[in-house]
């Protein structure tokens, strides 16, 4: 069997089967699956450094966890949530660290909208509101570019290139819209909540 | 309460708003979905259609699904970051692989027994031992001066020097200009001299084993190597190419005697 004609699976198997194989079938997988990763890691950081980082992370990574793989998935499935843990938790640190290099005009803008989150509240009550506010009072859209960028850290010029937004302001305005809904919304339930606790 | 906290804690609120229902956001990868069972597919599809967690799960898991080749993402960029991962790779440990073809083309090297140059075996284990080292040495030692005696023996051919399309070489009827020989990087773009009377040009690239890797139907020369196939070509391997010279009606007019190039290993 060749490598190069061999499934995944297949590779895998032989890896497994002859020990003295499975560096050679591991090499054909990584040469398979390398440029996946760096079209993936290009199109979720969108700035070939970054990506390049990212993808030489990945490929660290599964370098010291391959022991770690037992075969119970595809291998083109672990690779992708090995990739998709790697680029996401870098791309969360990286918007973190870019929020804090927001200009000053951009940046209270959009914290003045963020809803106003009461600390007498269990989380799991913040959660459930949040959910429902998200899911009732936002457009699809609007929550889609809130979670690539709040929960994803993915960028606002990924996510306007992710999601072909053509208009002036791209993702920054479905942030601002979403958040302001989301603060309304968000409000109006907890000032529900406390008008039905009252009574 | 900062700026950065504030976005922080309502990040934190999000992602813990949708944790607990949503499902593993592998099972958007199109591989994974067509397995899952009908009833299961249909509950996950009501939960994301409004679930925005999933909406974006599905956004990223069908970029993966994209082929890496497509429009959206610039062959140099690619060529780039792919070029960054076998750094990352090469500082790990060389990767073993066996279906590196050392020249004269068809020739494998004998296994190399005990002496372990896997990205697995480095990445597990500290630095070896002095006597590991010197049997891996002495194995190695041994391999190469065989390898050298055997290519002596067969009196092959030197494998050429690199001309990119400098040097004409004399096919059968076609002439084949470059890549030819050992080469410092993946080839860009291939050429030949033109035959009268051409309509077309196919050209295809094999591998050591014969099986075909590109094959392409140009109206002239050079043709550009997409990345796709560039990224593909591994160091040390030996290629093939050669190019028909096809009429108007797709009757064969020349064949060029093939050239080989290897790109040459770190």
């Amino acid at each position: 069997m060749s490598f190069s004609g061999a499934s995944d699976e297949e590779l895998i198997a032989r890896a497994r089967r002859e020990p003295g194989q499975t560096d050679a079938c591991f090499a054909e997988l990584y040469r398979r699956y390398r440029p996946k990763v760096a079209a993936w890691c290009l199109r979720i950081a969108g700035d070939r450094e970054e990506a390049a980082d990212v993808a030489q992370d990945v490929f660290l990574r599964i370098h010291s966890r391959l022991d770690s793989f037992r075969g119970d998935s595809r291998f083109s499935t672990w690779l992708y949530q090995v990739t998709r843990s790697v680029a996401l938790n870098r791309a969360e640190y990286r918007s973190r660290r870019k929020a804090q290099s927001l200009d000053e005009e951009d940046a209270p803008e959009l914290v003045d909208e963020l809803p106003a989150i009461s600390d007498d509240l269990e989380a799991a009550e913040i959660h459930a509101r949040l959910r429902e506010a998200v899911t009732n009072d936002l457009e699809p859209l609007e929550s889609r570019v809130l979670i690539l960028h709040y929960v994803h850290g993915l960028t606002l010029a990924r996510i306007g290139a992710l999601l072909e937004l053509s208009n002036k302001s791209g993702a920054k305005a479905y942030i601002v819209s979403g958040l302001r809904k989301l603060k309304g919304g968000f409000a109006r339930r907890e000032a529900g909540h406390a008008g039905r606790t009252a009574s | 309460m900062s700026r950065d906290r504030q976005e922080d804690l309502f990040a934190e609120h999000l992602r813990g708003a949708f944790e607990a229902e949503c499902p593993a956001p592998e099972v958007f990868l199109e591989a994974e979905w067509v397995r899952l069972p009908a009833a299961e597919r249909d509950r996950i599809e009501a939960h994301a259609a409004t679930c925005p967690k999933c909406a974006a799960e599905r956004d990223l898991a069908g970029l993966w699904d994209l082929p890496f080749d497509v429009g959206d993402v610039a062959d140099e960029d690619l060529a780039f970051v792919v070029g960054r991962i076998e750094e990352a790779e090469a500082d790990q440990a060389p990767p073993a692989r066996s279906n590196v073809v050392p020249f004269p083309l068809g020739r494998t090297v004998a296994a190399a027994g005990s002496v372990d140059v896997s990205p697995r075996g480095s990445a597990r284990r500290p630095a070896r031992s002095f006597p590991a080292w010197g049997l891996a040495l002495a194995a190695l030692l041994a391999l190469g001066i065989g390898l050298l005696v055997e290519l002596r023996q067969r009196d092959l051919p030197a494998l050429p020097g690199a001309t990119d399309g400098a040097e004409t070489y004399r096919g059968s009827t076609l002439l084949l200009q470059g890549p030819d020989g050992e080469l410092a990087k993946a080839p860009e773009m291939l050429g030949w001299e033109p035959v009268t009377d051409a309509a077309s040009y196919r050209v295809s690239i094999v591998d050591p084993l014969g099986e075909e890797i590109w094959k392409f139907e140009a109206k002239a020369s050079p043709v550009v190597l997409p990345v796709a196939v560039r990224v593909r070509l591994q160091t040390a391997v030996v290629y093939a190419w050669t190019v028909e010279a096809l009429d108007a009606r797709g009757k064969r007019l020349a064949r060029a005697e093939p050239l080989r190039f290897r790109i040459a290993p770190r």
